[in-house]
């Protein structure tokens, strides 16, 4: 009977705190200064609850993999960057010029001024701030995504609420729909490519093409699929890497553009590795990805 | 075989292996990992000719080996010592030694000409006590100032500037090695082993009369030019040979040529 009982009040209490994650405290936070929200969340950080699935099999994982010392701490950032990315999702299409350039700096490569290009990226870090980075330089992107998220597109109502909402909030800050991955997402980033289009993709992806790149990430073997990379070789787009992070420390955002050096998809792929890597090290809790870590190390599980 | 490998942190052309000391460092020691050969301390390095592994150092001793940093033109970057604590699982005799600038005076002014290029606080000592604290860094002297271009001022008797050749008195040598012994030893509670000579200038003085005499004494061990080559059994402690990331290998290829040389040397 007491399981009867405690079943659904669990399911109910699951449900209040995903809108609390998802919804209702992300979009209170886009209503304080960017400065306040960013203090807000470390403190609320110290709280275990927070995003708590992801946050426990993430840590499970980099345990395993023994990639941190203090696990409590990556968790706690852990947190906090979650915190701030689903802010952001809200934020980027509510704020305009003047907040991109007191609060993004771009380094790197500079940019070109017309497409087509084609811009690759990675999970760690907050991405968003790349998207009205690129469009205030003039060149929307056409952005490749996935059809759902990695874990939520498994969970709750909110949770496909939720990733619903974002690709369109996403959509709106880029200017254009999404384009999904998988049947004809290559043809179609060819195609816009070869108009002279800006495209853009993540391809910190698990794969299990045949023709993947052998990288390693934080010295852990993994493979890298390179079939974008490719795309944009194929059509002659000069294809840019970039990373992006968020200084927990003075709350600015930052933006690494990199030029692909090669017309080799292979060495591409290892370049972009190489800059995935020196985020990892810097943080490793920026990586969106430790929670399906198996999927990119299954060796080490 | 004996190699010893010198990074420098503040070589940051671009994110790149071939432009970056930190990416090398990363790809370097995972590639050691993977071939399964030992990263040692310094100390383990020499105590036995028979050994065979490579030694890490670093030069200059900036903020980027020990924090993670803002490059003006490359963004947020790792630091050294993280890299160092990654490898660690796979490399666990690993413990890089530093060579660091001791005066604090010399480091401002340097730091100074270098903000707009590298970042601020480049050659602040604010990560020292971390770094020898952490087990993967021991700090070493690389001497005073530097005798650094840079400086209005050196130590140098006849404030000749811009390389290490010029330190050949008594007087010089305690000004440049042995007060910055001295300094570092008192922020550490360590007195350091071992010194690298400044833009790898070795000067005959040093090397055959001033620390053979008086080396010891200060506390040192041995002392590193940049000659690239293996260390071998009847070398020169105060004249030990390293290699120079960037300008003596830059990727995996050009890492194993070393080893093989260094390999078929011995035999």
């Amino acid at each position: 009977m007491t399981g009867m009982r405690t079943k659904p009040y669990r399911k109910w209490k699951r449900q209040l705190r995903e809108l609390v994650e998802l919804f209702l405290l992300p979009v209170f936070a886009t209503l304080l200064p960017w400065r306040w929200s960013l203090r807000l969340f470390r403190r609320l950080s110290r709280w275990p609850g927070w995003y708590r699935e992801e946050i426990e099999l993430s840590m499970n994982h980099v345990r395993a993999l023994g990639v941190v010392e203090d696990v409590d701490a990556f968790a706690r950032r852990l947190r906090w960057r979650l915190l701030i990315e689903h802010m952001d999702c809200y934020l980027v299409p509510m704020r305009g010029d003047r907040f991109l350039r007191r609060w993004v700096k771009a380094h790197g490569d500079p940019l070109p001024e017309s497409g087509p290009v084609l811009f690759i990226g990675t999970h760690h870090g907050c991405g968003y701030w790349f998207l009205p980075y690129v469009k205030s330089r003039h060149l929307r992107p056409n952005i490749v995504a996935p059809r759902l998220g990695p874990l939520l597109s498994r969970s709750s109502l909110q949770g496909n609420l939720y990733v619903r909402l974002r690709h369109k909030l996403i959509a709106y800050a880029a200017g254009r729909p999404l384009v999904y991955k998988g049947g004809s997402a290559g043809e179609a980033i060819r195609h816009m490519l070869s108009k002279g289009e800006v495209c853009f993709g993540l391809c910190d992806m698990p794969t299990n093409r045949p023709d993947a790149v052998p990288v390693s990430l934080l010295g852990m073997p993994t493979r890298l699929a390179q079939n974008m990379f490719e795309i944009g070789v194929q059509t002659g787009a000069p294809i840019y890497l970039f990373t992006s992070d968020t200084d927990l420390q003075t709350g600015v955002r930052h933006i690494h553009f990199q030029r692909a050096d090669s017309d080799c998809p292979d060495k591409i792929v290892r370049q972009f590795a190489d800059l995935l890597n020196l985020a990892m090290l810097r943080d490793t809790s920026g990586w969106r990805f430790w929670s399906i870590a198996p999927s990119f190390f299954p060796e080490r599980f | 075989m004996r190699l010893v490998l010198t990074y420098h942190a503040t070589r940051l052309n671009r994110l790149t292996r071939d432009g970056c000391d930190l990416l090398s460092l990363h790809a370097d020691l995972n590639w050691f990992a993977d071939q399964g050969i030992s990263v040692l301390p310094v100390d383990d390095l020499l105590a036995d000719p028979g050994v065979d592994g490579v030694a890490i150092t670093l030069d200059d001793g900036t903020r980027i080996d020990g924090f993670p940093h803002l490059h003006p033109r490359l963004g947020l970057l790792p630091s050294m010592l993280q890299i160092l604590r990654n490898a660690k699982r796979r490399l666990p005799r690993l413990c890089a030694s530093n060579f660091v600038i001791a005066s604090p005076d010399a480091r401002d002014v340097i730091a100074a000409h270098l903000v707009d290029e590298l970042g601020e606080s480049l050659m602040d000592a604010d990560w020292w006590s971390e770094a020898q604290a952490s087990g993967l860094m021991q700090l070493e002297n690389h001497s005073w100032d530097h005798n650094h271009p840079l400086l209005p001022n050196s130590v140098q008797r006849d404030n000749q500037r811009g390389n290490f050749l010029v330190i050949d008195s008594a007087q010089d040598a305690e000004a440049e090695i042995a007060v910055a012994s001295d300094v570092i030893g008192h922020a550490l509670g360590r007195r350091p082993r071992y010194f690298a000579y400044p833009f790898g200038d070795v000067s005959p003085y040093l090397r055959d009369v001033w620390l053979p005499t008086r080396g010891a004494a200060i506390g040192l061990h041995a002392a590193f030019s940049t000659e690239p080559r293996a260390i071998r059994r009847d070398d020169n402690p105060w004249s030990l040979p390293r290699f120079v990331c960037g300008r003596d290998w830059s990727d995996d290829t050009q890492l194993a040529a070393l080893v093989e040389t260094a390999r078929r040397a011995d035999q």
